[in-house]
């Protein structure tokens, strides 16, 4: 009888497949597993995973060498540009009442070329980017993106190389003319100074200052082999230009 | 033994074989992680050929070719100096020297005396060449230009937070290989049991092996998944392209060992189940 009722025990367990549990059990073992290493291991995953926010981007960053131009010249302005030039040691005003809605104009991304900068006086004519890294002051002289671009009403902080695209700035002196030009707008700025300070004096620039000012820097001293904490500041004041409308 | 007994007995047994591929599972699942680490974050060799494959030591070499540039055009050094003094260097080697450091245990600060010495004779000849009258460059200059290049330079040897894991790295490498050793025997253990424990009934034990070889798929599939789907690593924030691809390369490589474990499992669990199906089929004709 025990025989017989042992057997039978085991005819009616092979009768079915029972196909399911290949499925539900892994999914629950899985579970667990997963569950009981998340419980150990994620009170110190979890901080790793907030800082992790840190150095990941919404999306994948472009290291070609490539930088996108968005430079289109406009005439506008241009005209009493120069008849200001001509008087520029009268006392000035802004003489571009325009205004541009901010919406209306293509901002620049960092590493845009989005203009260019003249300083006929001292032999300048570079094309001008929003940024300062390697890329934009190999190619031309850059805006640094914690300032302000032209019309914005607030500084503007411009860096170059001395060797290459601002090694003109060495000609520079009080009173020349320097013509930013971008898409949007043409801006006209006057030197008022010329000055030597150390790279880490935070005096030398304001960018916290309420008005539009241009300052342009670089290495400092010109044509030499070495290199110095010293930096050239070239300061110039707001003549002309559109301003930029911020609420429209 | 009474047959009360005898049939609890015979009742609990599938409740444990259950609980040992619930072991061998997450056994599994742990041999896969200890074993994709052991090759790839503990393996020198791994980073050498993911260097390699990544074109690391070519793009590394051009973004301190840029460096050096920028550098130069702040100094008096025109693109023709710094070029030819870049193709000079053997950043590959320096590069190699570092990591084989990392993963022996040996000091990973990178040793500056030899590029300074090289970059300052470099410099000394090339303003000796360019001499201009009233241009003569301070020796204050000269040093200071050099210390920069020469931190540019240990910058592209560095590789960033590496210095940071690199003793851990170190200790860790031997209790990775008793971890592996003792996973792998644990789950031979099991193998063992259920494979012995029925030999009467021989489709149990692919279908307890089934279970936990299905298990572990579901368990090593997760992370390498998500990461793929949800492109995490290739979102990742570096300013240098040649980390980039390097720290892109290196996780892909990582996860590829688990997407391998993963499929491997995945087909013992079918294989398993097939073997299953078929004694399952041949005892049920049989009765």
């Amino acid at each position: 009888m025990p025989e017989h009722h042992h057997h039978h025990r085991h005819h009616s367990s092979h009768r079915s497949l029972n196909g399911k549990n290949f499925v539900i059990l892994p999914v629950v073992f899985s579970v667990l597993i997963l569950g009981i290493c998340a419980a150990v291991i994620g009170p110190t995953i979890l901080k790793f995973y907030d800082m992790a926010d840190l150095f990941i981007s919404d999306v994948k960053l472009d290291y070609s060498d490539n930088y996108r131009n968005i430079y289109v010249p406009t005439s506008e302005g241009l005209e009493e540009s120069s008849e200001t030039s001509e008087t520029s040691s009268e006392p000035k005003k802004p003489l571009s009442s325009k205004t541009v809605p901010i919406t209306s104009i293509e901002y620049p991304r960092y590493s845009d070329q989005f203009g260019e900068l003249i300083i006929e006086d001292c032999g300048i004519k570079v094309p001008l980017f929003f940024g300062d890294g390697n890329l934009q002051l190999n190619n031309g002289v850059g805006i640094y993106t914690g300032s302000f671009i032209p019309g914005y009403g607030r500084p503007i902080l411009v860096a170059g190389h001395n060797v290459t695209y601002f090694n003109g700035l060495k000609y520079a002196k009080e009173g020349q003319i320097v013509l930013i030009r971008t898409s949007y707008g043409n801006y006209r700025y006057e030197i008022t100074g010329v000055e030597v300070h150390d790279k880490d004096d935070t005096s030398a620039y304001d960018l916290g200052a309420e008005e539009e000012t241009l300052t342009m820097y670089t290495c400092y001293p010109f044509d030499m082999v070495g290199l110095t904490p010293y930096r050239c500041f070239v300061y110039a004041k707001f003549l002309s230009g559109p301003a930029l409308d911020k609420h429209n | 033994m009474s047959e009360t007994k005898k049939r609890r007995k015979l009742d609990k047994r599938p409740i444990a074989y259950c609980v040992l591929s619930f072991f061998m599972a997450a056994f599994l699942f742990l041999l896969s992680i200890c074993i994709s680490l052991r090759f790839t974050l503990l393996s020198n060799d791994y980073m050498l050929s993911t260097m390699a494959d990544s074109e690391y030591y070519t793009q590394v070499t051009e973004e301190f070719r840029q460096n050096l540039e920028s550098l130069g055009h702040a100094s008096g050094l025109n693109s023709e100096f710094t070029n030819n003094f870049v193709q000079s260097m053997d950043i590959r080697q320096d590069v190699i020297d570092y990591i084989n450091a990392f993963y022996t245990g040996q000091s990973t600060v990178v040793n500056k005396t030899p590029f300074k010495q090289k970059f300052r004779a470099a410099i000394d000849q090339y303003a000796e060449e360019n001499k201009k009258e009233g241009q003569e460059p301070s020796e204050k200059a000269l040093e200071y230009l050099t210390n920069e290049a020469a931190t540019i330079y240990a910058d592209c040897i560095q590789i960033p937070f590496f210095a940071v894991i690199a003793n851990f790295i170190y200790k860790l490498t031997t209790p990775m290989n008793i971890t592996i050793a003792v996973l792998a025997l644990l789950c031979a253990v099991i193998v063992v049991i259920i494979y012995f424990t029925n030999s009467e009934f021989r489709h149990r034990t692919y279908r307890y092996l089934s279970y936990a070889f299905s298990g572990a798929f579901l368990c090593t599939i997760v992370l390498p998944a998500y990461m793929h789907f949800s492109g995490i690593i290739s979102k990742v924030s570096i300013n240098s392209r040649s980390l980039y691809n390097l720290f892109v390369s290196y996780f892909d490589g990582m996860f590829r060992y688990m997407w391998i474990f993963a499929l491997a499992y995945l087909v013992l669990g079918v294989l398993f189940f097939a073997a299953f199906a078929r004694k399952h089929k041949r005892l049920v004709n049989n009765h």
